[in-house]
């Protein structure tokens, strides 16, 4: 996702890409809500939550690693 | 060109001619319904610094209790809520608030975009945090008192703990969504609006400790989020997550909350980091040392700060394989924080400085952080750990790092920036006054405690053994010293807001080299409406 | 990159340089080891609070090295590198090489203190082949002893006097830090502690054996510390467990093989001589002059000696309804303890302590049922709570 665009001109296409953007992280973190909550019940807790961990370690990882390439 | 703010505190800025946007509301109205980031980032601001001196009470309370050994003020039970309501305000009232304050202020004014991505979230985000102090401070009145468990809020210590630990949770979730918010809305706005040219590499070093930051508090609020909500579901509605008898275990909530503890203390130094390293290039008049390289620690230390957690329970009883990891992966992190510090000193040497303010706050920062980080290696070694786990030498360490580390960064930048938000320059003498009066009374207060915590002291008790006394009479002083010196802050804060000094000119400072300072001072209330082009 | 004799490689020689300085100060002058008396940690009597405390002294000289060196060299550059004495900037703004090297020396520097940390904490986890097994459990707030091989157990109560706390009359040498009934162990042997709780979270702690270990409740942990001193040592409570936290030291005695010999034949007669018979019948007045005792250890913390409690946080027991009312309902209550509050369960009290403390309550300050709780009624009343 570039800057490129300028706002003001382009408002719509700029309000879309940041509604995608905010969305995307939103998700990201009711997933983590619900999951560590979640792995208390299914299964093997001590598995679940490990992978709730994991999970929130890989999003970290790329999520900046993303943007350090830039 | 710019008139000098009169009743309203910054940006009030009529003849402009932006009329087209014309009839904002005056008064207590304009506070409530604004969605301009200046004006957001100063409600954070002073509702940071009216919450620093309502959780500074609290320390002084706990200090005068332990100026000497024996019970002279407080009842036991009313000293653990103490300890417990000063770290929850300072650490989500008064520091976290404050950078988002600032990133509010500064994240669009330097990445040269009009506003945040989501500017009416931006106002929800900030009017959920006074009713979530309200709620805090409202539990020290209610029937068995406010939380008394620790910051921490160990079970099954929490468990047992009446109506003020409910809204300690209920405040901690409002927070977390506050701050979830927040950083959605800073994520969005450094990826997507930043001017042309403004490439991520050639973003000023505060906005990619805040990206980083942001990122951060997306990955652990909805985990503390999760901690709580189950310690509120155990309370009462007949959950066992943390109760042996119910299959459950009172480890469980430590791993969750230190997975969340963790990564926490970094978000509140990274935007520090960020403010240091915006201010000593400018008064070093210099570029910052090694850019790249620091922002590789950054993301470095945000990834590590991830699988350290277990370094808060060593003396739970794990196996010695665990241990191990959690030691050498706490010890990794002073590498890339160590990066940081001598690229901080690079960027001085051979610089031509000036001392002012805000570099005077910048320096003690290095010099104190740096010492908090040191405490903080000696902490890592699990065989000292163990001696030194729970006592004031942990105390001392996050001192270190959170007050003279994240507070003095903070008053740097508040004494960097504010010249550019009022178009006043802050009296220098005061600046300097309230410099050297926070140092010195500082390490007063907490240098003995690093004594206190080797010779053996607890932390969290009201009363002590004879042979701690000296120490505590020494840090109780010092306490009510630096107590006393942020007043010299608010005298200086309200000359600026008031117009009282220099004017401001749009550069004050000659090294200054970011895109707010092509502003006028004080900025406009709208800006860069048209983005600039960066070179 | 601009080559220049004052950049960065300077002050990467000029670190170097000031760190070897440094280093071989300290390393002449152990005279000043001394001086740093304050930074160490409490004298160690066992072989792991040694390596503690050696591993203590090692980290502390390194940091100071690293710090002289590190701020030498930035209070140097603020002295020098000031617009006010004409020093203009050099505008460098990086060097691979300097960042490499400031990388990979610290790196080293942690593996240096990483080695002997782990040698400690693999000695630390061994709780092999004991000689002594003692369990440990932390209620709030006092500590329990149970010599497992030996059939016996006790509690272990703060017994500084709530005057001094209160200030109303001077402060014992041990004040906060001595108790009722310590811990006894023989020198020389190996002591495992397997480690719980009754309630809350607690941790046991004594300093100078190196030895600290959370108390969680429906787990054991387990450690193990041997004693080369002979001596009282003295810790506390670790881990916030509610009001009293401050209050439950933790004291050990090490004693020769023969005294604990002689310490242990004590205690086992004791033992012996209190198992009260639980259908033995008591007096009121012998019932209240025992549980005025339990009272005063277990219950005026909250309760205060008064009866009066304090108002808004722990309720009177003089003129309370439960304790003028029906017995039964405060024995359940004695036994159950009240959810949501901190009322914790006395089960763990003899039948004889229980039914003592009751009879007092019931006979003191303006209460006078008249009535003596037998043991015999705790022993029913158990069985349905």
């Amino acid at each position: 996702m570039t800057a490129q665009i300028t706002p003001g001109t382009d408002g719509a296409r700029l309000r879309h890409a940041n509604l995608r953007t905010a969305l995307a992280v939103a998700l990201i973190a009711v997933l983590f809500f619900v999951g560590v909550i979640a792995s208390q019940f299914v299964g093997n807790s001590a598995v679940g939550m490990s992978v709730v961990a994991a999970a929130v370690l890989v999003f970290l990882a790329v999520a900046i690693g993303r943007n350090l390439r830039k | 060109m710019s008139a000098i703010p009169h009743d309203h505190a910054v940006g009030q800025n009529e003849d402009h001619g932006h009329d087209d946007h014309g009839h904002h509301p005056t008064g207590i109205m304009r506070w409530i319904t604004t969605t301009n980031h200046k004006d957001i980032g100063t409600l954070y601001l002073l509702f940071s610094l009216t919450m620093f001196f309502v959780g500074g009470c609290m320390a002084l309370t706990i200090r005068a209790e332990l100026f000497q050994p024996g019970l002279q003020i407080v009842h036991p039970e009313f000293f653990n809520s103490l300890t417990t309501l000063h770290g929850l305000i300072m650490i989500f009232g008064a520091i976290m608030p404050a950078a988002v304050g600032f990133a509010n202020w500064q994240v669009p004014l330097m990445i040269g975009a009009p506003d945040m991505a989501f500017a009416r979230m931006n106002n929800w985000s900030f009017w959920l945090l006074p009713p979530a102090a309200f709620m805090l401070i409202l539990s020290f009145f209610v029937p068995g008192g406010a939380a008394a468990g620790g910051w921490t809020l160990y079970p099954p210590l929490s468990v047992q703990a009446g109506m003020g630990m409910d809204l300690t949770i209920f405040a901690v979730h409002i927070m977390g969504a506050s701050s979830i918010m927040g950083s959605i809305n800073i994520i969005t706005t450094i990826l997507n609006m930043r001017a042309p040219g403004m490439t991520l590499m050639k973003m000023p070093m505060f906005c990619w400790t805040w990206l980083i930051t942001a990122y951060l508090l997306i990955a652990v609020m909805p985990v503390l989020a999760g901690s709580v909500t189950m310690l509120l579901t155990d309370r009462h509605f007949g959950t066992s997550f943390f109760n042996a008898a119910g299959g459950g275990d009172p480890v469980l909530f430590q791993h969750v909350f230190w997975f969340f503890g963790h990564p926490e203390v970094y978000i509140m130094i990274l935007p520090s980091f960020g403010i240091i390293s915006q201010i000593i290039p400018t008064f070093a008049r210099k570029p910052l040392f090694g850019y790249a390289s620091m922002v590789y620690a950054v993301a470095s230390i945000a990834i590590l700060s991830f699988i350290v957690w277990a370094h808060h329970m060593f003396t739970v009883g794990m196996p010695a394989a665990g241990l191990l990891f959690f030691m050498y992966a706490t010890m990794l992190i002073a590498v890339p924080t160590g990066v940081k510090v001598f690229n901080w000193l690079a960027t001085m040497w051979q610089g031509s400085m000036t001392f002012e303010t805000p570099m005077l706050f910048a320096i003690g920062f290095l010099f104190l952080f740096t010492m908090g980080g040191f405490t903080g290696l000696v902490l890592a070694l699990t065989p000292i750990d163990i001696q030194l786990q729970d006592t004031y030498y942990v105390v001392a360490h996050f001192h270190y790092v959170l007050v003279a580390g994240s507070l003095f960064a903070f008053f740097a930048g508040a004494y960097y920036w504010l010249p550019k938000w009022t178009g006043t320059m802050y009296n220098e003498k005061l600046g300097q006054w309230h410099f050297w009066a926070s140092m010195i009374f500082f390490n007063i207060t907490f240098f003995p405690m690093h004594f206190l915590g080797v010779a053996g002291m607890p932390r969290r008790i009201p009363d002590y053994a004879q042979q701690f006394a000296d120490w505590n009479m020494v840090a109780s002083v010092g306490a009510f010293g630096f107590g006393l010196s942020q007043l010299i802050f608010v005298i200086a804060l309200v000359k600026c807001i008031r117009g009282d000094g220099a004017k401001a000119p749009a550069k004050p400072w000659e090294g200054a080299d970011t895109l707010e300072w092509t502003l006028p001072s004080p900025v406009p209330y709208h800006t860069f409406e048209t983005p600039p082009v960066v070179q | 990159m601009v080559r220049n004799q004052r950049g960065p490689r300077a002050l990467a020689r000029m670190l170097a340089t000031g760190t070897a300085g440094l280093a071989a100060l300290a390393a002449l002058a152990p005279g000043l080891a001394n001086a740093a008396l304050d930074m160490d940690l409490q004298p160690p009597v066992t072989p792991i609070a040694q390596q503690m405390y050696d591993l203590n002294v090692y980290i502390f000289w390194i940091c100071v090295v690293i710090f002289c060196a590190v701020f030498g060299v930035m209070f140097y550059s603020i002295f020098k590198h000031r617009k006010s004495v004409g020093h203009k900037a050099v505008q460098f703004h990086e060097n691979t090489t300097v960042e490499i090297v400031w990388t990979v020396i610290p790196f080293l520097i942690l593996l240096g203190m990483a080695w002997p940390a782990t040698k400690t904490i693999l000695a630390m986890k061994d709780t092999s082949a004991p000689d002594i097994t003692i369990k440990v459990t932390g209620y709030q707030w006092k500590w329990g002893y149970d010599y497992l091989q030996d059939g016996f157990g006790f509690y272990s109560n703060l017994s500084t006097p709530l005057a001094q706390i209160e200030n109303r009359e001077q402060k014992g040498p041990n004040y906060l830090l001595e108790v009722d009934h310590p811990m006894v162990v023989p020198i020389g042997a190996k002591v495992r502690l397997v480690i719980t709780a009754g309630d809350v979270i607690h941790s046991w702690s004594v300093p100078a054996f190196g030895v600290k270990q959370d108390a969680i409740p429906g787990y054991v942990r387990d450690t193990w510390f041997k004693a080369e001193k002979l001596g009282t040592y003295r810790g506390q409570c670790s881990e916030l467990c509610g009001k009293e936290h401050g209050f439950m030291p933790v004291v050990v005695e090490v004693k020769s093989k023969e005294d604990y010999a002689k310490w242990l034949a004590d205690q086992k007669q004791k033992v012996a001589v209190a198992a009260e018979d639980p259908a033995k019948v008591w007096t009121e007045a012998d019932l209240a002059a025992k549980g005025e005792k339990i009272y005063a250890a277990n219950c005026v913390a909250c309760h205060q000696a008064t009866g009066k409690g304090v108002v808004g946080a722990f309720p009177a027991l003089d003129g309370s309804k439960i304790v003028t009312g029906p017995a039964d309902v405060q024995i359940a209550l004695l036994l159950t303890g009240k959810t949501g509050t901190a009322m914790p369960s006395w089960k763990q009290l003899s039948d004889t302590d229980i039914a003592a403390v009751i009879t007092y309550t019931r006979n003191s300050w303006g209460n006078h049922t008249g009535e003596a709780i037998q043991p015999a009624q705790i022993v029913a009343a158990r069985k349905e709570h």
